[in-house]
């Protein structure tokens, strides 16, 4: 067990899960007393049926004044103003997220607005703007990756001033989040696979880099044997319920797991390579988890090397002699991306070069590189990695995750 | 199957906690925090810790006397009642509980009062936020602080809402316990977190659980490895002690967290029930009914407890089949270590702790009422193997 000299460790929503854990919302609610939520989503949500089912399950013991479907994949401030409009004039008293990050980003921005019974977000920015509780919030994840519905942040985008506003605050944790597998049902295998693999990369960082402390790790460690027992089931039969439960508990796991832990340069370039090429983040962190681990393996060696146990199980950690299980457990998540790759019918891509665009055009070009390198140096989860970085490193890990061949050991400047 | 999890508290832990108490407060609202300091920590002088850690935050604090032990005392409720007076008159707007039980219990008490009206201490049910409410473990009843759970004027009460909003746990507030309250604190701590993981269905629960179980392997191994005794070097047994006390004051209060969920903690009720009748102390009871409470239920995670409960390398030794039965041996094992290490005065068994059949079954009632456990069969056939120590298939 690694014990730091100090940690922190807070995760204070209420994880409500199970096969109909949507129908638990009204109690949920009325135990705060109110019954007049907003639901907010988004149209691909909506469009799903995603909207429907919440609201079915949550019958007629509440009034619902207002659905709100268009919310843009990266909410700006003018959504939020509207939306804390629609709130006011409809006397709504709590808010029911229904999506992914940007509808519970924005859900957030909402809330802040209505509980402090003001119009300019920009007055409750940074860390600890935020001085008594907000008004009730559930999240119902419908992505089973992001974790966001356990996250204390919040970041909204300033469209008109070209700026991106955070939000970190306990008070930004929703009040519930409701686990129900029927939210990720339909969900496509290789979304699935991607989805899930941005929950194994939370995971896997936040249990190897430095900000790690021992319930972050457990966290860790159960959403990692979550996601190793379920995800190829799932993928093999989508109707797998149980599994789906599993995977969306683990994507949860691993968003209490990191955001008590922190990430490191696999976000980092992950953040990257999205925000550059418009690859969805899960791709960009199945690809680079690897890379991310080989990276740091002689600073983190002995930490990559206890992951072998619920990565690969008992009987290949016992098989693999001490000295080779760190390399072994990168190896094995090489190797199952490979599997998803199969499983997918290919659409699971194991190197940035395979990833095709709708159009069936490459999504990330060589020569996109050297500004995902420059990019991912600004970006905040350097920080926390356990080696150091400059823009060489993340260039020669973005060439290497580019080709899809292993990281040259030898060239990693040992700090 | 449906499960729900919640713990409201923030935990900081480790080398000068207490200094960030003030940015924690600020970051609730708070700026004048009341302190509700129990017996030991005022003989202890504790608060002079918390007043430097305060200097230079431009806050002030208010400090009570001690707490009176019994929250169903006359004693207790004028505590309470003159607390609640100054805390109005003088705009205190949080809450701090330094100690343990009883400093917990009346910052609960008071916090209701102060953010409910007095009148709620007699309500069934408290649904809205209260005031912030810190609470500073000294010893390893910690987990008495971190539940939902109150008792004011021998009226129970229990709420999230009553669930501290931050735990801090620092080495300069420890009152260290003495070797037989470590070892039976271990014990108990093991014990909880060893059921929750093997059976709770609910994974957040079974991470806090398998943390508290590595905190408390690791305080036992300390603990027996330099005998029941510990060293004879007065320095080098402090030391040791103060290690052992802080390890088991943060599974104490993960405990605590995980004694607030909705599903009753088995060995935990049987312990109370048993171990309140004085003839064995609440951790050994518990461990001792532990293998039969976890061959008492289907469980897929209790080999994996096998891995908490060793080595990453000795359980991976051990065919999967073979691991729940392992995790069972080790618990087990803990007992017949105790017997000897105490020529034979720490029972591995309840009929070596004096029990009959007759005796517990007189218990029974008391324990369903008293815990929700609602499988009376269930409850005999643990109490009857735990009697004899005998495993559940034989």
């Amino acid at each position: 067990m690694h014990m730091p000299a100090y940690y922190e460790f807070c995760c204070k929503v209420n994880i409500v899960a199970g096969p109909d854990a949507l129908s638990q919302i009204p109690s949920l609610l009325a135990a705060k007393g109110v019954f007049r939520p907003m639901i907010l989503t988004d149209k691909g949500v909506a469009g799903a049926g995603l909207t429907d089912i919440v609201t079915q399950a949550i019958g007629d013991t509440l009034t619902i004044p207002a659905v709100e479907d268009d919310i843009p994949p990266d909410s700006d401030v003018r959504v939020v103003n509207r939306l804390a409009g629609v709130y006011r004039e409809k006397g709504c008293n709590a808010i029911i997220a229904v999506g992914g990050g940007s509808v519970l980003d924005t859900a957030k921005g909402v809330n802040i607005l209505v509980s402090e019974n003001a119009d300019d977000l920009m007055a409750f920015t940074g860390a600890g703007a935020l001085k008594r509780p907000l008004r009730p919030l559930i999240a119902v994840p419908t992505t089973a990756g992001t974790g966001s519905e356990v996250t204390l942040v919040a970041v909204i985008a300033d469209h008109d001033n070209s700026r991106k506003m955070l939000f970190s605050s306990d008070f930004l944790l929703p009040d519930a989040a409701i686990i129900d597998p029927r939210m990720t049902a339909t969900l496509p295998p290789h979304i699935t696979s991607a989805t899930a693999m941005d929950a194994m990369a939370h995971a896997v960082e936040a249990y190897t880099m430095l900000a790690k402390n021992p319930l972050s790790d457990a966290h860790a460690v159960e959403a990692i044997t979550l996601i190793r027992d379920h995800l190829l089931p799932v993928i093999a039969d989508p109707g797998n319920t149980r599994g789906r439960l599993a995977l969306a508990c683990a994507a949860t796991m691993a968003g209490i797991a990191f955001s008590n832990a922190m990430v490191a340069m696999v976000h980092a370039l992950g953040h990257s390579v999205g925000s550059i090429c418009h690859v969805p983040h899960g791709t960009c962190m199945a690809i680079l988890l690897p890379y991310g681990l080989e990276y740091n393996l002689h600073k983190v060696e002995d930490r990559i090397a206890h992951l072998l146990l619920p990565l690969a199980g008992p009987d290949v950690f016992a098989r693999t002699p001490e000295k080779d299980r760190a390399s072994a457990a990168i190896e094995w998540i090489r190797a199952f991306n490979r599997k998803l790759n199969q499983a997918t019918d290919k659409k699971h891509p194991t190197c940035l070069k395979d990833i095709i665009g709708q159009d069936g055009s490459p999504r990330v070009l060589r020569s996109d590189l050297p500004r995902i390198a420059r990019t991912a140096l600004g970006d905040g989860a350097v920080f926390y990695n356990p080696e150091d970085l400059d823009y060489q490193d993340l260039l020669m890990v973005a060439e290497a995750a580019w080709e899809g061949i292993p990281l040259d050991l030898s060239k990693i400047k040992k700090g | 199957m449906l499960f729900s999890f919640l713990c409201p508290a923030k935990t900081c832990a480790g080398v000068n906690a207490l200094d960030h108490l003030a940015f924690e407060l600020d970051a609730m609202g708070a700026s004048k925090p009341m302190v509700i300091q129990d017996k030991a920590s005022h003989d202890a002088g504790l608060t002079k810790k918390l007043k430097q850690a305060f200097s230079g935050s431009g806050m002030t604090m208010g400090i009570s006397g001690p707490a009176p032990e019994d929250p169903d005392s006359q004693a207790a409720a004028m505590f309470v009642r003159s607390l609640y007076d100054c805390f109005q008159e003088k705009g205190y707007d949080a809450l701090v509980a330094l100690g343990g039980k009883a400093a917990a219990q009346a910052a609960k008490a008071l916090n209701i009062a102060v953010s409910l009206g007095p009148e709620a201490l007699t309500s069934k049910e408290i649904f809205q936020p209260l005031a912030p409410l810190v609470f500073l473990p000294t010893g390893t009843d910690a987990y008495d602080g971190t539940t939902r759970v109150t008792q004011f004027n021998g009226h129970p009460l229990s709420s999230p809402h009553l669930s501290p909003d931050l735990v801090m746990i620092d080495p300069r507030l420890m009152l260290t316990d003495d070797r037989n309250l470590l070892l039976d604190r271990a014990l108990t701590c093991l014990a909880a977190g060893c059921e929750i993981f093997a059976l709770s269905p609910a994974p957040p629960a079974r991470a806090y659980a398998a943390t508290i179980v590595c905190l408390a392997r690791s305080a036992l191994a300390s603990l027996l490895a330099s005998g029941l005794k510990g060293p004879d070097n007065l320095k080098a047994a402090a030391r040791e002690n103060a290690r052992i006390h802080n390890t088991l004051v943060q599974a104490s209060v993960m405990t605590g967290y995980l004694m607030s969920q909705d599903a009753p903690i088995v060995s935990l009720a049987l312990g109370r029930a048993i171990a309140g009748r004085g003839r064995a102390p609440l951790g050994q009871i518990m461990v001792i009914v532990l293998p039969a409470v976890l061959e008492s239920r289907p469980s897929t995670a209790l080999g994996d407890l096998y891995l908490h409960l060793s080595t990453p390398d000795a359980f991976a030794s051990v065919p999967a089949s073979q691991q729940p039965l392992a995790a069972v041996y080790e618990i087990r094992n803990i007992t017949h270590t105790l017997f000897s290490l105490s020529h034979g005065l720490l029972p591995r068994t309840l009929g070596e702790a004096g029990w009959s059949m007759d005796a517990l079954e007189s218990l029974r009632d008391d324990i369903k009422n008293a815990f929700g456990l609602t499988d009376p069969k269930t409850l005999t056939r643990i109490m009857a193997r735990a009697l004899d120590g005998r495993p559940m298939g034989n």
